[in-house]
Parts: C-alpha cells; sequence; structure tokens
C-alpha cells in the first residue's frame, strides 16, 4: 500500500494541472499582496498614538456605559475590550495584518474550487487517457488502488492550500509591516489565524475527494465538476427556495458555517428555525464525502474497464 | 507442459439498452502452454481484446473460468500479477508525462528500482527518447514504450494485445525479434494480432478465434493444414500449358501468381509431375500447398460477421 501511494503521490505532483492550478493560485495571491500593499495609506505614528489614545478612551467609555438589557458574554471588560478596545478600530484605511482570519475565509471558496477540480481531474485522467487499464495491471485490487489515489488527493491539496495559506500569510505579514499595520495579532489572533487556515485546508481537501468521487462515477473531469455545480448553484437554491426545512442538511450553508466556526441561526417560517453548529456541519460535510465517495467506490469496483 | 493460461466456457456479454444484448465471447475455450510465443487470432469483433481483458480482471466475465499461471482469476489476480506484464489495446501512457516518468510510476507500486527501468528503456530502443513527453512519440515508440512498461516486472507471462500495430517494417522485424527472444527465454509470450504474416513468423503455436468462439488452435503447421483442401503447388515454365496439361490429366489446377495450385493430395505428387512431363513440362519447383496462416484464417473464419469487441 505504501509503494502505491508512492507511485500516486509522484503521479499527482507530476501533473501539469497541480502545478498550473498551485503555479496560478500563488501568482494571483501574490498580486492581490501587491495591489493591497499599493492601496494601503502606512499609518504614522501620530496616527497609531492617536488611535491608541482613542481606543483607550472609548473603552473607558464603554466600562462606564450602563449595558443594562444588552445580552453580554463574559464579563465587562472583556466585552469592552473586544468591542471597543482595538486601536486598529480608530486608524484610517490600511493593510491590517489582524483582518488575515477573515481574509482566509474569503479565499476558501476559490482553494475549495480548486480541490474540486484537482481531485476530479486526478481521478477521470485515468478514463480519459485509458490509463486506468494500465494501473490496474499493475493493482488489481481496485479498491486498493482507489483509496490511494483518494488518500493521495486530499493530502496534496490540504498541503497545497496550506501552502498558498501560508504564502499569502507571508506576503501579508511584509505588505502590513512596510505599508501597513500589524496591531491586533496577539495568541487570540495567532490561534485564530491557525485554525482558520487549517478550516480552510480541510475545506479544500473535502472537496477534492468529493470531486475524486464524482468523476469515479461519471469518469469525465467536466462531468464532474458539471454535476457538482449543478447541486451547489441550482438543487440547493431550489431546495432552499421550496423546502427551506431541508436547509440544515446543505452542503453549501455547512461548509459556511464550518469555515467561518460559527452557529448560524436562520428563521424560515414565523415558527420555525434551524440551526447549525460547527460540529454538525463538519459532520454534515463529511457525510456528503463519505456518501460520494461509497458511490464512486462502488462504481470503480464494478464496472467494467474498456 | 504446463498451461500458463487456462479459459473454460468464457462468455461475455453487454446489455444494451431496449436491444439485445451484444455477446463478445460465447464459450471460449482455450489452453496456453508455458513458454514460447502463442498466437492469438480473430478478425476484428471476434473477441480477443474481451478475452485479455477478461485475464487482466479488466472486464468481469458473465460466465466461464479463467486461469492465469495457474491461479483462478480475476478473484486470485493480485497474487500473480506481479508475474504478468502486458498491453491492452493500444499501451495507454500518461501523454504529458515522459517516457521515463511513466515507467517510474508504474515501477514505484512494485518496488521496481530504477536500474529496470533504464534496461527496459535500453532493450526497446528508447534511452534517447525516455526524457521527452510522450505525446511527442510516434505511434511505434509509444508501442515500443508500452513493452517496455510490460517488460519492467520481468514477467513470466506476457500478455500483448497488437504489440506491432503503428510499427514500421524495420520496427516490426525489431519487436518480432524481441518477442521470439523473450519466448526463448522461457517466458510465455501471448499474443493478439491482425498482422497474420507476423504472427506464422514468430508463433510457435496458434489459436483462432470468430464470433466469441475457439475455431482452431494447435501448432502454425497444425492450423494451416485444417480448414483447407490439401494441394500441391508448382512452378513450370509455361504455367498456361501446365495448367491444360494438368486438366487433360484429369487433375483441377489453376494460376496462381507465378505457380500452378493444383488440387491433388500431396501424396500424388508423382502424377503431377507425370502428367506434365508428358508435355515436356518439367517443374521447378513441386511441393505440398500448405498456403498461410492467412488462408487458413480467412476459410476458417469465413461467413463471420462482427459481434463485439
Amino acid at each position: 500500500m505504501i509503494r502505491l501511494i508512492g507511485s500516486e503521490l509522484l503521479r499527482f505532483r507530476s501533473r501539469r494541472l497541480v502545478v498550473v492550478v498551485l503555479g496560478a493560485s500563488l501568482i494571483g495571491t501574490g498580486v492581490g499582496v501587491v495591489i493591497a500593499a499599493f492601496q494601503s495609506t502606512p499609518p504614522t505614528a501620530e496616527a497609531l498614538a492617536t488611535a491608541r489614545a482613542q481606543a483607550r478612551e472609548e473603552f473607558a467609555a464603554c466600562l462606564e456605559q450602563d449595558w443594562e438589557g444588552v445580552p453580554i458574554e463574559g464579563s465587562l471588560e472583556e466585552f469592552c475590550d473586544d468591542n471597543f478596545g482595538d486601536p486598529a478600530l480608530y486608524m484610517g484605511s490600511h493593510l491590517q495584518l489582524a483582518d488575515l482570519p477573515g481574509i482566509l475565509e474569503g479565499i476558501s471558496s476559490i482553494t475549495s474550487i480548486m480541490g474540486l477540480v484537482v481531485g476530479a481531474s486526478v481521478v477521470a485522467v485515468s478514463w480519459q487517457t485509458g490509463t486506468i487499464s494500465t494501473i490496474l495491471t499493475w493493482e488489481p485490487r481496485r479498491l486498493r488502488w482507489f483509496a490511494s489515489r483518494v488518500l493521495v488527493i486530499a493530502a496534496g491539496v490540504l498541503v497545497m492550500t496550506l501552502g498558498i495559506v501560508a504564502f499569502l500569510f507571508a506576503g501579508l505579514a511584509g505588505a502590513a509591516i512596510l505599508r501597513g499595520s500589524t496591531l491586533g495579532t496577539d495568541g487570540a489572533w495567532w490561534a485564530d489565524v491557525l485554525s482558520t487556515s487549517l478550516r480552510v485546508g480541510v475545506a479544500a481537501s473535502i472537496s477534492a475527494v468529493i470531486g475524486a468521487a464524482v468523476a469515479a462515477i461519471g469518469r469525465h473531469t467536466a462531468a464532474a465538476l458539471g454535476v457538482v455545480f449543478v447541486w451547489t448553484a441550482v438543487i440547493e437554491g431550489l431546495i432552499r427556495g421550496l423546502r427551506p426545512q431541508w436547509t440544515p442538511w446543505l452542503l453549501g450553508d455547512n461548509l459556511v458555517s464550518f469555515l467561518s466556526w460559527q452557529t448560524t441561526e436562520t428563521q424560515f417560517e414565523s415558527f420555525a428555525s434551524f440551526t447549525i453548529t460547527p460540529g454538525r456541519a463538519l459532520f454534515v460535510i463529511g457525510g456528503y464525502a463519505i456518501v460520494t465517495l461509497a458511490l464512486g467506490f462502488t462504481f470503480v469496483r464494478v464496472r467494467d474497464v474498456q | 507442459m504446463a498451461a500458463v493460461i487456462e479459459i473454460e466456457g468464457l462468455r461475455k456479454s453487454y446489455r444494451r439498452f431496449r436491444k439485445p444484448p451484444t455477446v463478445a465471447l460465447d464459450g471460449l475455450d482455450l489452453e496456453v502452454p508455458e513458454g514460447g510465443v502463442f498466437g492469438f487470432l480473430g478478425p476484428n469483433g471476434a473477441g480477443k481484446t474481451t478475452t485479455i481483458r477478461c485475464l487482466l480482471g479488466l472486464v468481469a466475465a458473465s460466465a466461464g473460468r479463467t486461469k492465469v499461471l495457474g491461479t483462478e482469476v480475476p478473484g486470485g489476480l493480485a497474487g500473480v500479477i506481479r508475474r504478468v506484464g502486458s498491453i491492452v489495446e493500444a499501451p495507454a501512457l500518461f501523454p504529458r508525462f515522459t517516457g521515463r516518468r511513466n515507467l517510474e510510476i508504474l515501477a514505484r507500486i512494485d518496488g521496481i528500482a530504477s536500474e529496470a527501468v533504464d534496461a527496459a528503456l535500453d532493450r526497446v530502443g528508447l534511452t534517447a527518447r525516455a526524457g521527452d513527453m510522450v505525446r511527442t512519440y510516434s505511434l511505434g515508440m509509444k508501442q515500443r514504450l508500452g513493452i517496455a512498461a510490460a517488460l519492467l516486472k520481468d514477467p513470466a507471462l506476457l500478455i500483448l494485445d497488437e504489440p506491432a500495430n503503428g510499427l514500421d517494417p524495420a520496427g516490426i522485424v525489431e519487436v518480432r525479434g524481441l518477442l521470439r527472444s523473450l519466448g526463448a527465454e522461457g517466458r510465455t509470450v501471448f499474443v493478439s494480432s491482425h498482422i497474420l504474416s507476423e504472427v506464422q513468423q514468430m508463433a510457435d503455436r496458434v489459436a483462432i478465434v470468430a464470433r466469441g468462439r475457439l475455431v482452431a488452435m494447435g501448432s502454425v503447421h497444425e492450423v494451416l493444414s485444417s480448414g483447407r483442401a490439401a494441394g500441391v503447388v508448382l512452378r513450370v515454365a509455361d504455367l498456361e500449358a501446365g495448367r491444360q496439361a494438368l486438366d487433360d490429366a484429369g487433375i483441377a489446377a489453376r494460376v496462381d501468381g507465378d505457380v500452378l495450385r493444383a488440387a491433388v493430395p500431396p501424396a500424388e505428387g508423382e502424377r503431377v509431375a507425370r502428367a506434365l512431363a508428358a508435355r515436356d513440362l518439367y517443374p521447378s519447383l513441386l511441393q505440398p500447398d500448405e498456403g498461410n496462416l492467412e488462408q487458413a484464417f480467412l476459410e476458417l473464419t469465413e461467413d463471420d460477421h462482427e459481434v463485439g469487441a
């Protein structure tokens, strides 16, 4: 199995699509960082001092204010610090490294699509080029082969995504140091960045697995991509409109909740609402991956290779 | 001599929507002995490639039993695949990878050393182009790379589907020599081909299939003499005068190119010689008319029509 995974890994990193997608992502990220850096007005020491002073004032005012009737989680100090104590809130438009978690969530749709394309292509290409015949005359245990390939795809896309995130982080950190601010990048921020990065990577990886599984059924990259896009963009949209009570089971809504790691609550009728917690979202997304994989496995095992 | 391939009552049919199923194999029986080159012949659609796909577990048979190297397949295929090299139809390789990278990927599955990749490339004469993308290869080069991939495992059994496809005459001669030498090394080379003259020149034994069934099997000589009338072939200076002389002697004969073919058992060759000598005609060639594999093939598969893959 290890040798099979080694072979699949060599095939994966030799794929031109993988190189092109990774290269394009890095170039796009680099261009974005450069544009953000040029559009940022570097905060002066004076503006920074003013913002800090204002943050202190607002924080003090917050502590003095009567918050009765307002639900506050944790202590009043924590609440005021979170909402009024950040100097970055009082500075002009400039690149703030503290915004990175939000930016990462923003790029997650792109990395998930990247994962989907890579996953679908790496599986479907074997049928499209006919190399599946060659592979299976070296490893006739089809499930073993498919499991190896899916494993390599999932791991490969995770590494690619984390590489893109690391590149974005390095670029933004450099740009923020030179032309923006690094205020607010404390321990909690680091934890947020790391967990968001991991979630973005996992989401891309799961998208790749779903793409791979659907491609194993359709045996064609474009068909697999078409099916996934029709499902997420059309069918899920129809379900939201016609059967809103089913929404907690939709891939898109669960992905949003998982990536933001926040509980979403939606009222869909005057008397009914649903809640998606991040843990539940991960469970549902994982369920989609497992069901499509099971279908993909079945098709790979049962169908003739012509 | 042990059989390396045993096929018994192999049947494969493909279901079709609102149409009767297509029968590709209709109870095929076949036994391939160990060692040497075995030719597997048949017209298009006779079921050659389907048979090979069944042997390699790519296609599930509808009925019947198949054994490769003494092991039931597809169930036990994983246990013997390490000793089986194969090409199914055109060699399927990644066009955007180099020839070497294609072989390296396969070699890694079995933990085969990179020296074996170099040796395989060298054996098929592709060392100089090993670093080029496969899509830049000619069809002949792709075939040779496919053979190199099949040889990587140092297999006891080679299953090759039309290995001479797309090769130029020099390439055909080269591949013929290669397959002969592999057969002479004690390996079994199972070759399907429609280039009958090629098979005739390199195979020790042949099988002919038509409509998914075996119609003849044996040594090349046995198959050549089956399914066709015995006769003699002869050459005289004046072919028309020779034909007339035989006709007058009650022997049916016809001019075929630069020879005469007489419908008389080879044992009665003396009768032919006497009839010619009576007219002052002396044959420079007089031998049993074995014809060639192509004639035997056509006669054995006469009235055949395409029924499957």
